[in-house]
């Protein structure tokens, strides 16, 4: 049956989802066009200002269906999630209010000043407007992420049983929850992933079409030194954060591996069928001792399993598993690639081995499944509970009838889609059209004018 | 004896304030987009006129929403999840608005996108423009509470005769802050309609605004307490006024910032009006006892602190940088988006 619990969390899950498609361009895409503005800054060589603002246009049709679809996100806690609002609002409300003060603030209104200002301004002052853009999106990124850490692993607060709410004893504590750094930093480097390999498919796309080459090939050697080192340090902070969820959520990991009985020399599934109804799998491979290696760093060591806890306080098994596997197998399939392109180019071959180019094009939609599926089993492992050990998800929903919950999604359904279409739309389409010669001309005027100025 | 919730009923008002301030010219404009665009150009300026602050604009509304969560988490769960279809509207608009303002350069090789761009555009600028006013009107007249602070009450319920009057009062107030901005980065054509309009929308501004206080008298005759307890207060109305009587012989003598300026302070003024009346309640419920105050709707001291001390390192940076960038954009707009 459909009630309001249910539709909200529908809500919540489509909303989140479809924001999360453009919240890790936008973070990593921002240390790029940085990046680039620096270059310009120190050499002038027009080609990086070239790259600069082709990407920065992309950027923005990227940016502005993040900014907006992220204002649901922000009013969502108070209109669906009351019971969690009041719960949770002496310790979550911060975080949120600041990444308004420090972040927000400071992305919005330099890329005022980058998009708009971009003749107004010097060069130096276009890099740190794009400095002020990427370390706001980081900003942002980390508030949000503390807060939402709070949630899995809540640390310097108190119960306020007269008040029912948790309250907060150490502001410290709360936003350096035992979670926040691991996940902050799971989620900077999956965003940097994204934006290269974003960054290496369009590049890919003008090679093969042999447009825009110099532009391409240029924005490709940074993306893909960029995707090798941060491809490769994802698997050690996956890793990292993988024995940490052993540590502080254990039944969040057991449902990940759908591990049902503690045991030592715990194995490793690579596949199985679980069976929720009989605590068990029904067709199992895995690896002995390795799920007990990357937990505590010891074959022998022992690995809690599901039977440990209560049934009503067991996440889902099934979705977690497979996700979690979808997850880790593009981030494998991504590091393998990355160091596939890395050997073409140190090799020079690259530019002619169509074929790679070809599957780097193909394979941009990789980094952005494995962001969704990241958070699907954040999120769906932490179930029962919103906030673990402390609120149900069942009990933190608002007082609402079920048909205000059917219209408000199925607006969200038909708009965010006809988002992802414009979008999409705009973006092939500005990728198109792009002819890098055409830019010269503004930037022989941009010369001219700071000659003028001295 | 001032105290911490004081403090962040204040700067919750700030906040707020300074939205309805400066998000209230890009809606203004985006409500009149095509009364004061005639052609292709002019709709261009409009939107140049906005694009590189906007954003930054709507930045106040979204802290505001986090400082109001953080400082009185009562409150905004109280007030988001009882209007609910009423947020959901504002939201879809805000949605709207920031796709068709980013985008109505992107389009502008596909007319017939560009024009759905406008549309949307305008429907995102007059839904919130009129739906806020009709939020405080609910707040301040009172709204049915459970034990729980629930709202038990309809969507329907929320659009009473009062709400809307104070709407009204709202939407009038953002379309003289837009066609005051429209004035100052316009020449030509566009400026002369903005000016004709001004001259309009001063007078229904007034008109609107005395109805306002009236029908304040009739529904919700609490909100003038706080002004008889302490006459001083009544300086704050009585500046709208002014500000409101000073726009003709600014007009007239063409000193178009300072026109700008006193519409701002309507504004500004106005809400601080309707915080002076709340005081010390955030929500009034129809069963005086519910009402959400600033101190049982409120987060804990530490809480207000930790916030306060955020608030204060971080607001003077926002506060120089937003001036900057201001001034860097100051001075008339062209039509064309330059650079891209």
């Amino acid at each position: 049956m459909l009630d309001v619990l249910l539709l909200s969390r529908i809500q919540f899950t489509f909303t989140a989802v479809i924001h999360y498609l453009f919240v890790p361009l936008t973070i990593g895409l921002a240390v790029f066009i940085a990046y680039m503005e620096f270059k310009y800054w120190r050499t002038s060589n027009p080609l990086y200002d070239k790259m600069s603002r082709f990407w920065t246009k992309l950027f923005l049709i990227n940016f502005a269906i993040g900014l907006a679809t992220g204002i649901t996100m922000e009013f969502q806690f108070g209109t669906n999630w009351a019971a969690y609002s009041r719960y949770v609002g002496d310790i979550f409300g911060a975080p949120l209010a600041a990444e308004g003060v420090f972040a927000f603030f400071l992305e919005s209104t330099f890329i005022g000043l980058l998009v708009f200002g971009r003749n107004k301004i010097s060069k130096g002052m276009r890099f740190f407007a794009a400095l002020m853009i990427a370390v706001g999106t980081n900003l942002s990124a980390f508030w949000i992420i503390a807060a939402n850490s709070w949630q899995q692993t809540p640390a310097g607060y108190a119960i306020n049983n007269a008040m029912n709410r948790a309250e907060l004893a150490s502001f410290r504590e709360a936003v350096f929850n035992p979670s926040t750094m691991v996940r902050y930093s799971h989620v900077v480097i999956g965003a940097l992933i994204t934006a290269a390999i974003f960054v290496i498919a369009i590049s890919a796309y003008f090679l093969i079409k042999n447009k825009n080459v110099m532009l391409a090939k240029k924005s490709m050697q940074v993306a893909i030194v960029i995707g090798l080192v941060f491809t490769v340090l994802q698997g050690f902070s996956g890793h990292t954060h993988g024995a940490l969820v052993g540590e502080t959520q254990p039944e969040k990991l057991a449902a990940y591996e759908a591990h049902w009985e503690t045991q030592e020399r715990a194995p490793l599934l690579l596949f199985a069928i679980p069976d929720t109804a009989n605590e068990t799998n029904r067709f199992e491979i895995g690896i002995p001792g390795l799920l007990s290696y990357l937990t505590f760093s010891d074959f022998n060591a022992s690995v809690t399993g599901l039977q440990e806890f209560a049934a009503e306080d067991r996440p889902p098994v099934t979705g977690n598993f497979y996700a979690f596997r979808i997850m880790v197998g593009l981030g494998i399939f991504m590091i393998a690639w990355m160091i596939y392109l890395s050997f073409q180019l140190r090799k020079g071959r690259l530019w002619d081995n169509h074929l790679a180019l070809k599957v780097s094009l193909f394979i941009l939609p990789m980094p952005f499944l494995a962001n969704i599926f990241g958070w699907i089993v954040a999120e769906w492992g932490r179930q029962p509970w919103i906030v673990y050990g402390l609120l149900r998800t069942e009990d933190a929903v608002s007082h609402l009838s079920v048909a205000e919950v059917a219209i408000s999604l199925t607006l969200f359904v038909t708009i965010y889609l006809f988002l992802l279409y414009l979008m999409i739309y705009l973006m092939q389409k500005e990728v198109r059209k792009f002819d890098m010669d055409k830019d010269i001309k503004t930037v022989i005027e941009d010369d001219k004018k700071e000659g003028v100025l001295g | 004896m001032i105290d911490l919730n004081m403090i962040w009923f204040f700067l919750v008002g700030v906040l707020i304030i300074g939205y309805a301030v400066l998000d209230g010219f890009d809606l203004g404009i985006g409500s009149l987009f095509y009364v004061l665009g005639k052609n292709d150009e002019e709709k261009k300026t409009l939107v140049n006129s906005i694009g590189p602050v906007w954003d930054g604009n709507e930045v106040w509304l979204l802290t505001g929403a986090g400082a109001l969560f953080a400082a009185f988490p009562f409150v905004y769960a109280t007030v988001f999840s009882g209007f609910y279809l009423a947020m959901m509207l504002v939201l879809f608009a805000l949605i709207f608005r920031a796709i068709a303002i980013e985008y109505y350069f992107k389009t502008d090789d596909d007319k017939k996108m560009q024009r759905l761009m406008g549309k949307l555009f305008f429907i995102g600028s007059l839904v919130p423009s009129l739906l806020f006013g009709v939020a405080i009107g609910n707040v301040v007249v009172g709204i049915e509470l459970d034990a729980m602070s629930n709202y038990v009450g309809t969507f329907f319920q929320l659009l009473n005769p009062y709400a809307l009057i104070i709407g009204v009062v709202g939407l009038a107030g953002f379309l003289l802050q837009g066609t005051t901005y429209t004035i100052l980065k316009t020449e030509g054509a566009l400026q002369e309609r903005a000016i004709s309009l001004t001259t309009l929308f001063m007078p229904i501004l007034l008109i609107t605004w005395i109805g306002g206080t009236a029908a304040t008298q009739i529904y919700a005759p609490h909100m003038f307490d706080n002004f008889f307890n302490n006459w001083v207060l009544l300086i704050f109305p009585f500046i709208t006024l002014i500000s409101l009587v000073t726009i003709p012989f600014l007009l007239n003598r063409k000193r178009y910032g300072w026109v700008f300026i006193s519409s701002s302070f309507i504004i500004l003024t106005k809400i601080l009006t309707i915080a002076i009346g709340l005081f010390p309640n955030l929500v009034i419920a129809t069963n005086p006892m519910k009402n959400l105050t600033i101190y049982n709707a409120s987060s804990t001291d530490l809480t207000l602190t930790v916030m306060l001390i955020i608030a204060l390192i971080g607001m003077p940076l926002v506060i120089a940088y937003t001036a900057y960038v201001y001034y860097v954009f100051r001075g008339k707009t062209p039509a064309e988006r330059e650079g891209y």
